[in-house]
């Protein structure tokens, strides 16, 4: 048990140590890296990131993995400009906002059904959600002339409320959803390492047999792992609708999900489960923000990013199956042949 | 045997499906039944069909493979940029092809490995490579699309690119031979070579694969490099097709390729499946397309039905006691 | 070893933390030639001398319009060496322009020229650049923020065009199709919107049969499109005209007529942008026609007018714009009779690899 818990801060350890050496050596190569407005935007567009892959870690470490956010962002955008913002301004921002994460966990609800009740595969159900749910938006994106066939327009939002949501909090030069993303990834930690809830996910991502066998209720625990899943997702969306001041019905196309799982695989939530928290999903985003971030300042291509999110992704996933954090299960279940469900 | 189990069995349900089809559109839109209409399918499907034909083989094993898109875009992107830069030569043309083979070989060998030795996940592991790719092929175009010339007449090898996407042997269009070649080819291997009976094996049982002596690593490096491999070869005919090259050829085909798995009642958790299955898939893809287009679904809905139907099809499949996509919970643990 | 442990990860939090509220400082403002809201700011930079950054944000890189751009301001900078051009991806991702656009402001640009997608999503961060003294300039695609300048090539004027082109061409009666832009991208791509309202408001015995949006503007979608519609309206006089949102997908159409060999009936085919395989094709009489976007002139334009901007000091901020002014670029429609003349002005033929006749 003691070597468990030394593992797992080692972990957290290694990322964070990564981070800040590449802080040192962009700061030290790019003359604009530290400073105050570009902290800033990197912790701006990481809170964005974190967001997403907090949700995504309650899912990851019950064992799961959830391909709809993407097209959850892209849905709950959309009804939050269309819907939620309705009585124009004198609708509190903080109600729409509200009304996008119960949105989004409605989806992650829908998702935690198909997978729990009608028990389908978790990867090929949320990448199916995933692109019903991006084609959703665009059902149900604003029109020019109101016909399904008349132009989508990005609607801009009216209300004050709901706009300051964006913007960053007066006197400091920090962005609100920055705030409130660390609040809620340090709150998230807590339910994940003290509550029943996330010990039984624990349970559930390193031998859900057992666990099952042990009382856990499998099925509601997973269940709420993709409704959170989900609700990060509708927060995240948004607090960026909020900073865009419009929803792009082309939001589904953005690759959040694959961006998600990078960031929790290099914070080091192994894949298969039961290792990893809300903490590691925290580091994986503002690592993942600084390389983005990193590009930028070098002029590195864009195609770039592509490449090296994809070797990060291997390259963590390996060091930890070389490392055995992968779980054991995982290993046997997978075999030799790389099999994927049972 | 009885109805119900007929219709519980695989070509039950698909022709289950070919007849709702087929009444849907006999009431709206008879000239779906037009031969020019079912050539225009069979063309449209040629590309992914043989992406389908490949990754069948992964399938089997219980793996995935979502780089086919882009691997196909780097297989066409090396071809072309070699061949340009010899300027057109017919040796430049065999380099890039050889190149091509070569750097697919080698993708599919390092889905491989990661799978084999390292015990990663299929899907974590082509999902990277995929972006891996994506990125990689404007670093070998510098950056844009390559353009084949449309009029360099006297030039062979431009003429042989050109043939290969859109020539005609005995009216039938050079892509649809080769997506019946690979078919036949593909088929014959799984069916009738001890390399096929292997795959079904390892797919089926692969502890007691292992016991038995069958080479496990040596084989699913195989099946990745053959899927890889057809990824190519689908790359390299489509940019035949468009005589153009470039980043975002194929993109998103690993949708419609996974879509005629699932629908094609392929298992996912591997050990079943014929080629007929894959081949099915591709042409239901294809089918709802042409149906969406004859039927005039504005182009809005569109993406919403494809993720529907892959829903349905996955409900459907878990239903009707394929183990494709059925968990049990929690007696056996969840997967991805 | 625990709390070892729990010690360095405690420090590496608070390290964390400090990294976080370190940025709380009170936004600085940045240009020191920082313009004065409401008159004008003489002190603009020296373009000859000065080290000048000048930021071009692209809707995508790929594809060959990229090619032009590189040669259009590779060769107008020729005579200002000390101006550093960047081009950026934009991926057709408005998340990811507002993050480049954020980051041009934080290296303190000179400029920036951007294709926006979406003409909302990017205001925040245009009235922030802005705001910092530089002068944003969007192309085609514009924002509702004020902004220092928007040049558009006119693609609605164009499709309207097209329409009345291809509607003459038939004598106004027949059926048309329309293969227009991505869904999503409607509000940035009018042509199509324009080729269906001037049918309705020239032609209207002209009856628009189809309008499907082609996903990523690919010949190879096109091309099954038009093959299905081909299936659907198989005689000979039930399509005649097809206006292509862009060359492309114009292509890819004349490739299933052919293939389904009905390229003697006439049927007039009209694309967009006057790519170098438009003007091929515009030449060797299998498309009707095109709309030249003479790229080389917009970057011209733009390039122009955003070294004056520069060396007067002026951007919205500064000189008090209560709108956004906006220069619309004359597109010209190419047919057999012109194409001869515009292929030699397009400059395609200067860009490497692009033009073989």
């Amino acid at each position: 048990m003691k070597l468990r818990i030394s593992t797992r801060n080692v972990r957290k350890l290694v990322s964070a140590g990564l981070v800040v050496v590449l802080m040192l050596v962009f700061s030290l190569s790019a003359d604009s890296f530290w400073n105050w407005r570009n902290m800033g935007n990197l912790f701006h567009d990481a809170a964005f990131l974190g967001l997403i892959a907090l949700g995504l870690s309650f899912v990851m470490t019950g064992g799961g993995i959830d391909l709809s956010v993407g097209g959850i962002v892209c849905v709950t955008a959309i009804l939050v400009s269309r819907f939620g913002t309705l009585g124009g301004s004198s609708v509190p921002g903080v109600l729409a906002a509200l009304f996008a994460v119960l949105c989004g966990g409605a989806f992650g609800l829908i998702n935690g059904v198909l997978v729990t009740r009608v028990r389908l595969t978790e990867f090929v159900t949320t990448l199916a959600t995933g692109i019903l749910y991006s084609g959703l938006g665009l059902l149900l994106a604003y029109r020019d002339n109101g016909k399904l066939s008349g132009v989508i327009v990005p609607k801009g939002i009216q209300n004050e409320s709901f706009l300051s949501l964006g913007e960053k909090v007066g006197g400091t030069g920090v962005f609100l959803v920055t705030y409130i993303w660390i609040a809620l990834s340090a709150a998230m930690y807590f339910v994940m390492r003290r509550t029943n809830f996330g010990l039984h996910t624990y349970a559930i991502g390193s031998h859900s047999r057992s666990a099952g066998m042990s009382g856990v209720n499998v099925r509601r625990i997973k269940t709420l792992g993709f409704v959170i899943s989900g609700a990060f997702a509708g927060l995240a969306s948004a607090m960026l609708t909020a900073n865009m001041t419009a929803a792009s019905a082309s939001l589904g196309n953005n690759g959040y999900e694959f961006q998600g799982i990078a960031a929790c695989v290099v914070g080091g939530i192994a894949l298969g489960g039961g290792k990893g928290d809300p903490v590691n999903a925290m580091i994986g985003a503002i690592f993942l923000q600084t390389i983005l971030n990193g590009l930028l300042k070098f002029n590195i291509q864009a195609y770039w990013s592509y490449v090296i999110q994809g070797v990060i992704i291997i390259a963590a996933t390996a060091f930890d199956t070389l490392f055995g954090r992968v779980t054991h299960m995982l290993r046997e279940r997978r075999s030799i042949a790389g099999r994927e469900a049972v | 045997m009885s109805v119900r189990r007929f219709f519980g069995g695989a070509w039950g349900q698909r022709i289950v499906i070919l007849a709702l089809i087929f009444a849907v559109m006999a009431v709206a839109e008879p000239k779906f039944f037009t031969g020019s209409n079912a050539s225009s399918v069979l063309f449209a499907i040629s590309i992914y069909g043989m992406m389908a034909c490949g990754m069948l083989f992964v399938v089997l094993l219980g793996g995935l493979d979502l780089s086919v898109g882009s691997m196909a875009a780097v297989s066409a992107c090396i071809v072309a940029q070699i061949t340009m830069k010899s300027g057109y030569s017919g040796a430049g043309l065999l380099t890039g092809i050889v190149a091509a083979i070569a750097a697919s070989i080698a993708v599919g060998v390092l889905h491989g490995l990661c799978v084999t030795y390292m015990r990663m996940p299929s899907f974590i592991v082509t999902l990277s490579t995929k972006y891996i790719l994506y990125g990689v092929a404007p670093i070998i175009t510098g950056g844009s699309f390559i353009y084949y010339p449309q009029e360099m007449d006297s030039n062979s090898a431009v003429n042989f690119i050109y043939s290969l996407g859109n020539k005609r042997i005995a009216n039938v269009p050079m892509p649809v031979i080769f997506f019946a070649a690979v078919v036949v080819i593909a088929g014959f291997t799984l069916a009738s070579t001890t390399y096929g009976r292997r795959l079904y094996a390892l797919g089926g049982n692969p502890t007691a694969s292992a016991l038995v002596g069958v080479r496990v690593r040596r084989d699913t490096v195989a099946a990745y490099v053959v899927s890889s491999l057809l990824a190519a070869l689908s790359g390299i005919v489509l940019s035949s097709v468009n005589m153009q090259a470039g980043q975002t050829l194929a993109q998103g085909y690993e949708g419609s390729v996974l879509m005629a798995m699932i629908v094609g009642g392929i298992n996912l958790a591997g050990g079943e499946g014929t080629i007929s299955g894959a081949v099915f898939g591709a042409l239901f893809a294809g089918l709802i397309n042409n149906m969406m287009t004859l039927l005039s679904v504005p182009s809005d809905f569109q993406k919403a039905v494809q993720g529907a139907i892959i829903l349905v099809a996955v409900c459907i499949n878990a239903y009707s006691g394929r183990r494709a996509g059925r968990v049990k919970l929690p007696a056996a643990p969840a997967e991805k | 070893m625990k709390r070892a442990m729990k010690i360095i990860a405690t420090i590496l939090t608070i390290a964390l933390a400090v990294s976080v509220i370190s940025s709380c400082a009170p936004k600085e403002s940045d240009a020191g030639d920082a313009p004065v809201a409401g008159g004008i700011a003489l002190s603009g930079k020296d373009i000859r001398n000065d080290p000048l950054k000048i930021a071009y944000i692209t809707l995508s890189t790929a594809g060959i319009g990229n090619r032009m751009h590189e040669l259009a301001y590779e060769e107008q900078l020729s005579y200002y060496p000390n101006v550093d051009f960047q081009f950026f991806d934009g991926e057709y991702n408005p998340d990811r322009q507002r993050q480049i656009l954020n980051e041009c402001v934080t290296q303190k640009y000179d400029a920036v020229i951007i294709e926006a997608m979406g003409t909302e999503e990017l205001n925040r961060a245009i009235v922030e650049a802005e705001e910092a003294g530089i002068p944003v300039i969007t192309m085609n695609s514009g924002a509702s923020a004020i902004h220092t300048l928007h040049i558009e090539g006119s693609d609605y004027e164009i499709g309207y065009k097209a329409a009345e082109l291809l509607g003459e061409a038939i004598n106004g009666t027949g059926n048309a199709i329309l293969l227009d832009v991505p869904a999503e991208q409607k509000a940035m791509g009018r042509m199509g919107t324009g080729f269906e309202e001037g049918l309705a408001a020239k032609f209207p015995n002209i009856k628009l049969l189809e309008k499907p949006g082609i996903a990523n503007w690919s010949q190879e979608n096109a091309n099954t499109a038009m093959r299905d519609f081909l299936t659907k309206y198989p005689n000979p006089g039930d399509i005649n005209i097809v206006y292509g949102a862009s060359d492309d997908i114009a292509i890819g159409a004349i490739q299933a007529i052919e293939a389904a060999g009905r390229q003697d009936e006439g049927i007039l085919v009209f694309g967009n942008m006057g790519y170098p395989t438009g003007l091929q094709a515009v030449k060797n009489g299998s498309m009707f026609g095109t709309g030249f976007s003479d790229i080389y002139l917009e970057d011209t334009s733009s390039l122009t007018l955003a070294l004056y901007f520069i060396s007067a000091g002026i951007n919205s901020i500064s000189a008090g714009y209560t709108k956004t002014p906006v220069i619309s670029m004359y597109v010209p429609p190419i047919t057999a009779e012109n194409i001869d003349s515009y292929i030699e002005v397009s400059h395609w033929k200067q860009v490497p690899g692009v033009f073989t006749s």
